[in-house]
This record gives structure tokens, sequence and C-alpha cells, in this order.
């Protein structure tokens, strides 16, 4: 499967809503929209939980054809604009489903009374999540996840539901998923023995290239994502090939030392584009 | 686990801790006993710099808490709550010295970051928008930082907090902003003892005018003086005790035959002197036992409750206490005491109560001398105080009311003192256990709770002389006053790194000592040696005996004492052929403190310990040693084996001696020692 960045979070939003949240101070809905993985939200009991937002202002109107209103007389009048949205894939980091044994949906709702399972997320393990689904574009003014069946509270770090970033084809070979390197420091005594190390983390690099795209495709697609979202040097989950290598998910920022250019010598095509990421291994 | 098990492991992961203790308000915004009331928007953030309701702030104290920004989530979570912003710690360790001991610093640089206010702000959810980064935010609501309290703790993954190792406590001297990052400066507790001016000036102060007091022999002398309404005059002149008769009884057990000096003092109702009547009484046989007494009658003194007699014979040098009596007729049937002579000058207190001094009418005969200060609660329970220039003693306090105020003290001048004039306090100690001395000094910054048990363990073995402490007068520091009482114990005085005061004696050897060699501790390269010869001495000299209130600490003419050792042998023509001193001056013993010959005694036995020490140089060996070795601390006793030292034969140091005087942190995994040898 191509690449995918997931950057854009309809949860962030001011009508972001938990069902509960842990009394503690430090636990708080907002924490699950601020891109940092060391504040949670965390629910005050193992009850079934919900994380929604409303997309859409009032007036939103869902035709029953699909972008037409039928009127009395007969006309169609097309609906201007659908309004809701059609998220694709979610991404979820530093949480606690797999262990507390959570069921995790996606549904969505027209109205916020009356929901739709669309998705239901297969939680393997602790690590960092991001998945693809709604294939069909089902578009809707209310989403929101489900988590229940827990054993204990769920707590999540950050949580992110929207429209995936695809890119056209893998990376160019060959293809190195990650490079992780040690941060550490190691001393020797006079008489060259290992007196001890101290590990400080795993840092993660992340440089892929491709060549020969479709220049609208770097305009309509990445060039937004750079603009709003790379060169800030805000984090997003990046999977390189989701098919075959599930669990290679990362959440990981654009490297402060990478320099954006996308060359162009071909017509309708660009030569080259190079995106370097940088995290830490969980 | 344990934080050793974890510090000795091959591979580990170690994490930083800091807690920023700030104050917090406990109330809640407009509930009583709050009052302010303000729009939702703007309620403050529990800070005293944001309170719009001060006189309630109530005071507690916020934990923030952070860690190192490198570390993985998952520790992040076993530590949630911290903020990951910990960029470097830079250790400006202490360093113990002979004389004196360097203080600690710790700059923390921490990164910034923009911040939602979760778990700080109470009223989040009412504010409508939240902006800004947290140290912006947070210097701007804790304005009042400097002085509060900074703890670092060291510990490992795997470990809970409780298990961390408290590595630092200290007050926040400045915080800086530089791109970003954020410098917290903070010094140790011990230094708090280094900015505190003494005498110490506190947050008390005269309530009312304190009028000059003067002396005066006699009423003519009193009705001269260029006095002004409200003030003070002390008569020494005695009220006449008046037809005073003697009378010999039989029955009693007093010699005849002899000449008596007999003085009669008539007391007022404050104890003072004012009525006096001495002359001499010849005792005549009347009957063949020799042994009489004395019947002593005369007139009542005006004002006078209490009469003491005394009495001395022809062949006594000795006087003997007469019997304390409500009226002037007694009868005095043995000589029983001994006691002091009676006193030479009379004390009868008198206050100008009007503008015209000449007017005898207008000297009101007066209590003795009470002053009122703005608040007397930190003060003890007698003592010295300071006004401008003159020093008061008070013999007890009431409230706010210093009472039985004896001024002019110390022949420092006794004059006009106006209402506002701020209360200096000035340590006077009776002679006493010094380590319990020592803990009283810590009482006057509040930072007992700091002090290592060591403290208690040596006052309560202690079983040798007691120290005192005249009246300092000198402006000087609080440290200097303690570091001499430490010196003069031959102590070091740090803080340690758990964030204790240590005290610990030259002459104490632990039960075990840790060793120290090339195989399995001392990191390739990182070893120095500095002969030192500054640390080698050839005579030892000790002032003692402070009897200058005014001159300072280290001013040898303050001092009427002086012992000295000197070794002939270290100075002759054949060995070092020079005389290098050890000069120390001690205020804390003195003639009063316990007796001389005692004194004397622990003085040449403190010389002849710091002769032990210092006739030979002390050499400095630095070397760094891995995390492995953290349990090795400042005032450490270890056995050391290198080859960057070896002895007349040539052979290297093996489990040779040394203390270590400073342990610096470097990077994140290793520390340099800095040894000074022990003799």
């Amino acid at each position: 499967m191509n690449p995918v960045i997931l950057y854009k979070n309809i949860f962030d939003d001011d009508t972001l809503a938990v069902t509960s949240t842990d009394a503690d101070a430090k636990y708080d809905k907002d924490n699950l929209i601020d891109f940092r993985s060391y504040t949670k939200w965390k629910a005050s009991s193992s009850a079934t939980q919900h994380i929604s937002v409303n997309v859409v202002d009032a007036g939103f109107v869902k035709t029953a054809s699909g972008g037409f209103i039928e009127l009395a007389s007969g006309s169609l009048l097309e609906s201007a604009n659908q309004g809701g949205m059609a998220p694709n894939a979610i991404g979820i980091l530093n949480h606690n489903l797999y262990t507390i044994g959570a069921t995790v949906k996606i549904q969505h709702s027209d109205d916020g009374s009356s929901w739709v399972d669309i998705y239901s997320l297969q939680v393997v393990s602790d690590k960092a999540i991001l998945k693809l689904f709604n294939e069909n574009s089902v578009s809707a003014a209310y989403w929101r996840i489900e988590i229940s069946g827990a054993t204990a509270a769920p707590e999540i770090a950050v949580l992110m539901m929207g429209v995936k970033l695809e890119f056209p084809y893998p990376p160019s070979s060959p293809v190195i998923p990650k490079t992780e390197t040690i941060k550490l420091s190691s001393e020797y005594s006079e008489g060259g023995h290992l007196l001890g190390s101290i590990i400080s983390n795993y840092p993660i690099s992340i440089n892929h290239k491709w060549t020969k795209f479709l220049r609208s495709w770097a305009d309509s697609e990445f060039v937004p994502f750079w603009n709003s979202h790379g060169k800030k040097l805000f984090p997003f989950f990046y999977g390189w090939d989701l098919n075959t290598k599930p669990d290679d998910v990362f959440y990981v920022a654009v490297d402060p030392g990478s320099n954006y250019q996308i060359p162009l010598s071909m017509l309708n095509y660009g030569d080259e584009l190079i995106l370097r990421m940088k995290g830490v291994s969980e | 686990m344990s934080f050793a098990t974890e510090q000795g492991k091959i591979s580990r992961r170690k994490i930083d801790l800091l807690k920023l203790k700030m104050d917090y308000c406990a109330n809640t915004y407009g509930v009583a006993p709050c009052t302010a009331s303000g729009a939702a928007n703007l309620k403050c953030f529990n800070t005293f710099a944001t309170c719009q309701d001060t006189p309630n702030f109530v005071k507690t104290t916020k934990d923030y808490k952070f860690i190192n920004y490198d570390v993985p989530v998952s520790i992040l979570n076993d530590f949630y709550g911290c903020y990951p912003f910990i960029k470097t710690f830079n250790d400006l360790p202490t360093e113990i010295k002979e004389k004196n001991t360097l203080i600690k610093r710790l700059k923390i640089d921490l990164y910034d970051d923009d911040f939602n206010d979760v778990n700080v702000d109470k009223y989040r959810s009412e504010r409508t928008s939240i902006q800004g980064s947290f140290w912006k935010k947070f210097i701007a609501r804790n304005l009042n930082y400097k002085g509060r309290i900074v703890e670092k703790y060291e510990g490992y993954e795997g470990l809970t907090e409780a298990d961390f190792k408290l590595v630092f406590a200290g007050a926040i001297e400045n915080i800086t902003l530089n791109n970003g990052v954020v410098t917290i400066e903070a010094v140790d507790l011990l230094s708090e003892l280094g900015k505190i001016d003494y005498p110490l000036k506190t947050s008390a102060y005269l309530t009312a005018d304190l009028g000059k007091e003067f002396t005066a022999n006699s009423e003519s002398a009193m009705l001269a003086l260029d006095a002004l309404k409200n003030d003070y005059c002390v008569r020494t002149d005695f009220l006449s005790i008046t037809n005073v008769t003697f009378f010999q009884p039989d029955g009693g057990t007093i010699p005849d035959g002899r000449q008596y000096r007999i003085a009669i003092i008539a007391y007022d109702a404050e104890g003072r002197a004012i009525g006096k009547n001495e002359q001499l009484f010849t005792m005549v046989n009347f009957v063949d036992d020799s042994k009489q007494s004395v019947q002593i009658s005369g007139d009542n003194v005006s004002g006078a409750v209490n009469y003491i007699y005394f009495i001395k014979d022809e062949f006594l040098t000795q006087w003997y206490s007469g019997y304390a009596s409500s009226s002037m007729g007694i009868t005095l049937t043995s000589l029983s005491g001994p006691s002091g002579p009676p006193p030479v000058v009379a004390d009868r207190y008198f206050k100008l109560n009007d503008d015209d001094p000449t007017n005898a009418a207008n000297w009101v005969y007066s209590n003795k001398l009470d002053i009122t200060i703005s608040d007397a609660s930190s003060f003890n329970a007698s003592g010295y105080i300071r006004l401008d220039k003159e020093i008061i003693y008070y013999a007890s306090k009431s409230g706010n009311t210093l009472q039985n105020c004896t001024r002019g003290m110390f022949n420092t001048d006794r004059d006009f003192h106006y209402a506002n004039t701020v209360v200096y306090a000035l340590l006077f100690e009776a002679p006493d256990n010094p380590f319990t001395l020592l803990k009283k000094i810590f009482g006057f910054i509040n930072y007992s709770a700091y002090l290592d048990t060591k403290f208690t363990t040596y006052e309560t073995a202690w079983a040798g002389i007691n120290f005192s402490l005249r009246v300092v007068a000198k402006d000087t520091k609080l440290a200097e006053i303690y570091f001499d009482l430490v010196d003069i114990l031959d102590c070091m005085s740090w803080e340690g790194e758990d964030g204790k005061i240590k005290i610990l004696k030259h002459s104490e050897t632990p039960a075990s000592v840790a060793t120290l060699d090339e195989n399995a501790n001392i990191i390739g390269g990182s070893q120095k040696v500095d002969l030192n010869e500054d640390s080698r001495k050839t005579r030892w000299i000790q002032y003692w005996n402070r009897f200058d209130i005014e001159k300072g600490l280290k001013e040898k003419e303050a001092y009427s004492r002086i012992i000295i050792t000197v070794d002939t042998d270290l100075e002759s023509a054949s060995n070092y052929n020079d005389k290098v001193e050890d000069l120390r001056y001690t205020a804390w013993l003195n003639d009063d403190s316990d007796t001389e010959a005692d004194i004397i005694t622990y003085i040449n036995n403190l010389l002849s310990a710091r002769k032990a020490r210092q006739k030979s140089a002390q050499p400095f060996l630095e070397c760094e040693v891995e995390l492995k070795d953290g349990g090795i601390v400042t005032g450490d006793l270890v056995d050391v084996s290198t080859s960057k030292l070896q002895d007349e034969f040539g052979e290297n140091y093996s489990g040779v001696r040394f203390r270590v005087i400073k342990k610096e942190p470097v990077d994140r995994n290793k520390f340099k020692l800095k040894l000074l040898r022990k003799f």
C-alpha cells in the first residue's frame, strides 16, 4: 500500500465532547488534540465512553439521493454544500486500549442521536495506531469513537481522525522503513573495563523519497500539508505500508534540518520529493 | 528494585525529576473567605501576584514537576503529570574547605512550550481563550518566585517516584529566558545564612518614640539635664534610710566582740535599689556565750516594698546575705550566705512628663522601662535588641512588649529613637551545648527541617565544655557566626547531595569506607593531582574571649586571649625553613562559657588535631567515576589505589585514605570527585 500521512483532525473542534474525565486535574479532553504524547485524557471509569464531535454548523441537510433535494413541485434543488465531513483515517497514540481489552468503534450520525457503526478498530497492542476506513467516503455531521468492554478506564494521549494524505506510490527503492539509533553514554575504567551505560532513548529517523509524481498531486495534497503542518513541525502519523506492515506506524515530525524542494523539469511531473522525519521509538 | 540496585546495573535508563514548590492559594475565587468578585474570564490564578483579595490569601504550596525532555513515552506515562521540559543541568557543587564551605549552585535549562493550563488554572473552563507559553505565564503569575524551593531528584526506569533520591534542595535565585529556553538558577539552603545580615533585621518596629535616657547622681543634676518631654533619667543616688538603730538581744549565733559593717538596701516593687543605709556597728559582750543577735529598726523608705540586709565582719572579706523583709524592722540572728556585696549605686527611674526639666514635679518616678514593638513573636523570651546604635537588654516579654529593659548595654549611647525605628535582634547565647546552639541558628531562618540528623546525634553525645556567644554588634552575616562555631568544633558543614545540611567532625571515621581503584572505578584518563602546598602549616593560632562587641569577628583586637602551638621542627632550617600560620578566631569561647582550665585544655587539643592534619601538605586527587559509584557522596572517606601518586619507595598508592570534598555531576552518567588526602 502507498504511504499515508494523517495530519488533519476533525476532533480539533470546539464541539469536542467526552462522556467522562478522570477527576485528577492532570487529565483533560483538550489533551487529546494538543499533539503532545505526554498529556492525556482519561475516563473516570471503565463504562462505555464516547469521544464525539459535531463538524458542521446548524442547517446541515443530508440529501436523500446524494446531492439534490426534490421539491414539492418536482424540481430538483441541488444542495450547494452537503456539509459534513468524511474522515477516512484514524490515529491513536500512547493509549492503554489493548491492555484494558477495549472494543473500539467509529460511528457517525446526522443528528447526534442515531449513530451508525462504520468501522470496528482491531487493537492488537498499546502502540501507535493508524488505520484507514470509510472507503465509500460517507459524509456526516457527527462523528464519534466508542470505547466499550474495557476492564479499566481508557486513556489516550493523541487522537486524530481526518482525511488521509496518501502518496501516489511507495517510496523509491531501496526503502529503509526507519533508522533507529541509541542515545546513550558509556564509560570505561583506566583498566579498560566497561563501567556502565546510561540509555536515554532510541531516536528514529525516516528518509523517504518519491520521484516523478504528478505536480497536481503535489499541489493539491502535499503542499497544503507542508504549509499548514510539516514546516511548522507539528507531529503527524505516518505509515509507509499499512497493508503489509500495519505495525509500522510512527508519530513523527518533519526533521528541522530538512530542505523542502520539488525540482520541476518534466511537464506535469515533479522530479523528486524527499521527506525526512524524526521521532522516538515507543 | 531499589535505587542502589538500579544504579549499580551495567546498563540502565536514568531519570531526573525537578520540583518547583510555588505558593498557591487554597481558596476558590469568590467563595468565602475569598471576597474577590469579577468576570469569570478575569479570575485570579491562585497566586499572590494575580490575587484580587490579598488579605484573604491562604498560602499553601503547589508542586510543579518536570522530567527530562528525551525520555520515552513509557516513562512519561509512569510519571504522568511531569512536564518533559528538562534540557540540561549545570551543577556547581559544594566544596568542603578547611575553613568555610563553598555553597552549591544549580542551573537548570528547561524548554518552553505552548501550554493549555490544564492542571494549573482552576478556572480554565471559564476563560474565553487560553494562550501563551508555559514559562512566560508561570513567571507572570509567580512574580515572587525568588526564594522558593527547588528540589532535584534522581532515579531510574522501573523505580517509583518514592524511590528517587533527593540530590539538591535550594532556593530559586533567578530565572532567565533565552530563545525558548528558560534557565533557573538556585543556590543551596546554606547560602541563605550568607544572605542574612547580622544583627538580624526583623520586620518589627517601635510603635512609639523612645526618649533619651540620662544618668544623674543627684536631684540637682537631674534638674539641670538638657532633657525633653518623655526622656528618662536614672538616679544613682540612694534615698536615705533614716533613724537606724541597733540593739543586741540574746539568742543569736553572730559572734560578738567584733565590728560589723551592715548595709540595709530598700527595694521598690520592681526590685530596684532605691534606698540605703550603711554603717559600722560594734557588737559588745553582754552575755558569756559570745554570740548574740542584732536588732535593726529605722524609718521606712517611701516606695520601698522590700529590705535586704548585708552584713560583713572585720575579719571577713565576704558579705553575707541578710533577711529579705517587707519592713525595716528585723532581727538578724545568724550570718547566712554568702552573697555578693550590696549595690553601690541606686537604680531610681524617672520620666519627664512635661517640657520643663528644671521642675522636680515634672520628673515622675517610673516603672521599669517596657518597650512595645509591632511584633515580638519571633523574639526570644529575653535577650538583646538594637535600635539605631543602642543595644538594649530585655528581661522578659509579654505579647509585643519587651519588659524590664536596660538601656545602653555595652556602653552604647542611650539616644532618642523615633517610632517606626526598625528593631534588630541580637544573638546572645548563654553557655550551652554547642550543637544545641548550632541548631538554634537554623531556627532563625526556619530551615530546621533540612538539618541532617547528625546534629542531634552530636548534641546528645556531647559531654564537653559549654560554648557561649557574647553580643555581636558589628554588622556581619549570620553565615560567619555559624561557621565560626562549626570551625571551633573542628567540624565541617555543607549541604549534602540529599538536600540536607550536614555536620561532620574531622575526626570521625565511619565503620566502612568505600574503595576506588583504576580497574573497577576510576574512568580512564580522568585523574589529576595537585600537591596543594598551601594546605601545609607550621604554627596554629587560636584567638578567643571576645570582649569588644563593636569589632568584627575576625579582628584580633576584639579578643583578649590567644593560644599558639608551634612545631619548631617544621620551621627549622633543615626542614621547611618557613613559618606558615593557621590563624583563627572564635566568638564562641569566652571566659564565661566554662572554666578557664577546661577551655584551655579544649583549645590545646583542638590545635593538636589541626596540627596532625595540616603539618604536611594534603594533596588533591581529582578523578571521574561512573554512575554506579554515585553512592559515594561529599564528606565520605574513600580508600584509593592509584598509579598517579607513589610513596618514597616508588610504590603506587594502595588503599590510601582521602576525603571527598567535592562531587560534581558530569553529563548524566558520571561524577568528578575532588579528593583531599586525609592524614
